[in-house]
């Protein structure tokens, strides 16, 4: 099973911005993606006031908490960056597909996007944003049909999560054609 | 010298064995294998209880890891150093496969050669000072006792260094402009 990754603004984008924290719980009881936290994304997911809501998704996800894997990129990335997770979703991707696992990691922030596309290029194919993961529930894994994946793409639209407008055009019609 | 205390030093040989072989070609200083090894004990808690760090004049230090660099104990011609670089032999290759087999089933050692992997991809790109100012900054209880903090952590150094590793696409653009405001007095 595919392990997916996600940084915390993938969570945050469903439970506070577009407040759907059921479609997390659709997409990782769907069996179709194994979910992996780590230690930093979860303690952030607390802050949230909808956390309890995803915690039984959160406690069935795999977590790697006893190696400090982040701490290899931290010297790398600000602290902004580094108290939402970033460099601990990028560690974690790494070391799980070097042991061979199938991944996906998801990553919306354009400074962590472009440290991978330019440091760690082996794994920038693995690498998608939390826009480009509803398309691929919808297309490829059939979590969504094509009218809900059109819904919540427009509920982020109009929420607080920052995308530009091209992205979700284009996710948009993307869904449309598959 | 006690039981215990050599089977320390083993294990921090084997550590640098591994991370030798896990790249195929020389660690490009001993100063990168020093620091190296300590975001390894950083990352890994079971390494950091075999190889511990002091501050010193270059940041991070471990009188074991320098002895065993200067002349292994357990495996003696498996790693040579030339100038400055520093590579495993081909009697330390067939030592890091034989380590490699013997554990590759335990998941644990396959994270740990994975992130040696990793730090070995990133860490290797740096050049001295970008590598001691990343430190410096990272960890900046390690500039105490420094000889050359003050020198990279001076404003106009810091700029130059930090533009570089934005140029190598080794930092984020938020990393660089934190580097280039960085209040070196407030820490």
């Amino acid at each position: 099973m595919m392990r997916v990754i996600p940084d915390t603004s993938f969570f945050i984008c469903f439970l506070d911005d577009i407040k759907k924290p059921e479609l997390l719980i659709r997409i990782f009881n769907s069996n179709k993606f194994a979910l992996v936290v780590g230690k930093i994304v979860h303690e952030e997911l607390k802050r949230s006031e909808n956390y309890l809501k995803i915690e039984s998704i959160l406690n069935k996800s795999e977590f790697y908490d006893y190696t400090q894997f982040g701490e290899i990129i931290r010297p790398f990335m600000s602290l902004e960056e580094i108290s939402k997770g970033e460099h601990e979703v990028i560690a974690i991707a790494y070391i799980l597909n070097f042991l061979g696992y199938e991944i996906i990691f998801i990553l919306d922030d354009n400074d962590a996007r472009n440290f991978v596309l330019r440091s760690l290029k082996k794994i920038s194919n693995r690498m998608i944003g939390t826009i480009g993961f509803v398309c691929r529930c919808c297309c490829h894994h059939k979590i969504f049909n094509k009218e809900e994946a059109r819904l919540i793409l427009i509920m982020i639209k109009n929420s607080n999560f920052r995308v530009k407008k091209e992205i979700l055009e284009r996710a948009i019609g993307e869904i449309e054609g598959c | 010298m006690k039981q215990k205390e050599m089977d320390r030093l083993e294990i921090v040989e084997k550590y640098i064995i591994l991370l030798l072989g896990i790249v195929d070609k020389p660690v490009p200083s001993i100063l990168h294998l020093e620091k190296e090894m300590f975001i390894l004990s950083r990352a890994n808690p079971t390494v950091a209880k075999f190889v511990s760090f002091i501050k010193h004049y270059k940041g991070p230090y471990s009188d074991v890891l320098k002895e065993l660099i200067d002349s292994p104990l357990y495996h003696k011609d498996a790693y040579k150093v030339v100038n400055d670089r520093i590579m495993l032999t081909s009697k330390g290759k067939e030592i890091f496969e034989k380590i490699v087999k013997n554990y590759e089933k335990d998941k644990r050692f396959r994270q740990l050669l994975g992130t040696l992997k990793m730090i070995r991809e990133l860490y290797d790109r740096l050049s001295d000072e970008e590598l001691l100012l990343l430190i410096y900054i990272t960890y900046p209880d390690f500039r105490e006792k420094s000889n050359v903090s003050d020198k990279l952590l001076a404003p106009e150094k810091r700029e130059e260094i930090a533009r570089k590793l934005l140029k190598k696409g080794l930092i984020t653009e938020k990393r660089y402009r934190e580097i280039v405001e960085y209040d070196a007095g407030n820490t």
